[in-house]
């Protein structure tokens, strides 16, 4: 019996299937990269490192671009990407996530919207099988290690960070925390923490690219005194190092103010935006002021109401008036100019 | 939710008995569970549903009218949805079952068969990936603990969708040269899909279940030997097996009692290792 039990014995697949199992083991995960339609493919709304641009907007940048500098920036960098794409192809696969029986990009916006550009039917892509758990975190993480990310765009990632955490119940986002979410420095954590908490008017210094530097934006946030603070962003923006700004700023807490100048009610908030256009004439609820002014001005043409009428205690009638006053002026200036 | 892909391309190993076992153990577990029918034969369909005999195909079956079907409200409806469906317009309505915690797609014979005959460059999105999107929604993994898929003996494209949609697979195997080819062809198909799974998510094996074992006979001891003493084999050899025992497959017939064996006696054998197996599997599949 023994002897035909063993005719029986090492079944020459087995060595095979020994082997496929252990390369299967082993090489698990290994090519998940597959070729994807850019079709099939969404953007992210959530990213916070979203690059402002959908498919749709491929043909037509510029309504999306505007006079935006930034967004300028990064359409200039889609299509030297997508240069590059066209001749040597997507290099590093994106990640996707499945949504419904489509895909979501959890990183690699610029290179899929690069593809489209360069005209690519298909982009390589890592297909996770859930939405990352912390995807903003983990895009966060990517989008530091990144060096063409502007202070905003980085000030968004963290702001996007604080928000997830604190909307599921982590309360107010602390230094200690995003130190060990994020993995940036305390002091790092401070400074943006300090800006995300502190004045509109130093996040728009950053918003606007006029302020590129996390250090001085945290310092600048940190300053209490609006006529302080708008001191030091001056003196930041003329380009002064962090020492200099603290010292003169610092200085003005030993009662030093009038040295620099800096009467709190003479320090005009720094405007930011788009170049003036237009002088601004100011408001006012005392009519007396305008029919002073307009009836020491002679223009032909210009008919007033006379001194005592009642039409000067009406606002809407003087406004009306002082509108006439103001077009009549420019067309008689222009004249004789 | 989990999804077990039950796979083997050699027919008439077991695939539906485990299939069927499992599903009824589960349910007894008061998981909620959902069958997915897979092969043109629609054998695990049978064991749930009474299936319709397809009058335009000579060897098909086709699911029954749906109890929820209005012929007078659902105009665009013919009354009938099969696994096939999700392949088709990726919308199927599984059929409740004598099973309190069980519903089921059923197949239908014709339209899986024709399912497999997509050309070769959309096989992919029209099949591999279909049956995955399916069970990734949201309405699907609300409904369910786990789906138990049933495939057809090939290593076609709707056993390789199921192997995409799945979280496990349980290779069923006779100890015979045959069935051990077809073990081999399973795993490789096993190892291209885990292969392309992110980490951490590979395709896990629950395990090579050796099935009709006949205890003396050479050839089963002989084979089932050399797989237990290959330490690259072993870890994956499930520790029970299922014998050769007429009560599996008399539990098939519908005029059997009881109807499942896991209400034949306590210590009756085949309930023994029927539980054994499916304890196994359950504690592998929701650890």
């Amino acid at each position: 019996m023994s002897s035909k039990q063993k005719r029986f014995l090492g079944s020459p697949l087995s060595t095979e299937i020994a082997e496929t199992i252990r390369q299967g083991q082993e090489q698990a995960g290994e090519i998940n990269v597959e070729l994807i339609p850019v079709t099939r493919i969404d953007v992210d709304d959530e990213n916070p490192r979203r690059t402002g641009f959908t498919p749709q907007d491929i043909d037509n940048p510029e309504v999306v671009i505007g006079d935006n500098g930034n967004l300028k920036q990064i359409w200039e960098g889609l299509l030297s990407l997508a240069t590059s794409i066209k001749s040597v192809g997507v290099q590093q696969p994106i990640k996707v996530y499945r949504h419904r029986d489509r895909f979501r990009i959890a990183f690699g916006e610029r290179r899929f919207l690069a593809s489209l550009i360069a005209g690519k039917a298909t982009i390589p892509a890592w297909i996770l099988q859930d939405k990352p758990k912390y995807l903003r975190n983990i895009q966060y993480i990517e989008n530091v290690q990144r060096e063409d990310l502007t202070t905003w765009e980085r000030l968004q990632n963290v702001q996007a960070i604080k928000g997830e955490y604190e909307a599921h119940g982590g309360g107010e986002m602390t230094i200690t925390v995003l130190t060990e979410i994020s993995g940036m420095s305390r002091s790092r954590a401070s400074h943006y923490l300090s800006i995300l908490n502190g004045p509109e008017d130093v996040k728009e210094l950053i918003r606007t690219g006029a302020l590129n530097n996390i250090e001085k934006g945290g310092y600048l946030s940190r300053i209490k005194e609006d006529y302080k603070r708008i001191k030091a962003m001056e003196l930041t923006l003329e380009g002064k190092d962090l020492k200099a700004i603290e010292e003169i700023i610092e200085g003005d807490k030993a009662g030093k103010s009038e040295k620099f100048g800096m009467a709190k009610d003479l320090v005009q908030p720094i405007k930011m935006g788009r170049p003036r256009t237009k002088v601004n004439l100011g408001q006012t609820a005392n009519t007396q002021i305008i029919r002073h002014i307009m009836t020491s001005i002679t223009i032909e043409g210009l008919d007033l109401p006379s001194n005592d009428s009642s039409d000067w205690d009406n606002l809407e009638s003087v406004s009306e008036y002082w509108k006439r006053f103001l077009t009549a002026l420019e067309q008689e200036i222009q004249q004789k100019g | 939710m989990q999804i077990l892909a039950t796979v083997q391309n050699k027919g008439g190993v077991g695939k539906t008995t485990f299939c069927r076992l499992l599903s009824e153990y589960l349910d007894r577990q008061g998981k909620r569970i959902l069958g997915i029918d897979l092969d043109s034969q629609c054998n695990f369909s049978r064991r749930f549903l009474t299936m319709d005999l397809d009058g335009t195909d000579p060897d098909g079956v086709l699911p029954p009218i749906h109890p929820d079907y209005m012929d007078q409200e659902d105009q665009d409806w013919d009354g009938r949805s099969s696994s096939a469906d999700i392949y088709y317009s990726g919308q199927a309505m599984p059929y409740p079952t004598r099973l309190k915690g069980m519903e089921i797609l059923p197949g239908n014979g014709s339209l899986l068969r024709s399912v497999e005959l997509v050309r070769a460059e959309d096989v992919k999105e029209k099949v591999h990936d279909r049956l995955d999107f399916f069970l990734t929604q949201d309405e699907v993994q609300a409904l369910y603990d786990v789906v138990i898929i049933d495939t057809s003996p090939s290593k076609g494209p709707l056993t390789i969708s199921a192997m995409r949609a799945a979280t496990h697979i349980i290779i069923p195997t006779t100890m015979e040269p045959q069935t051990i080819e077809g073990l081999h062809g399973m795993l490789q198909l096993w190892r291209r899909e885990t292969k392309r799974r992110r980490r951490g998510n590979e395709l896990t094996i629950i395990g090579i279940l050796t099935n009709m074992f006949r205890k003396g006979v050479a050839l089963h001891e002989g084979l089932y030997h050399t797989l237990a003493n290959d330490p690259g084999i072993v870890d994956l050899l499930l520790p029970m097996k299922l014998g050769q025992r007429i009560a599996f497959a008399e539990s098939d017939h519908p005029m059997s009692e009881p109807k499942s064996v896991f209400d034949l006696p306590e210590k009756d054998p085949a309930r023994l290792e029927a539980e054994a197996i499916c304890n196994h599997v359950a504690e592998k599949l929701f650890s």
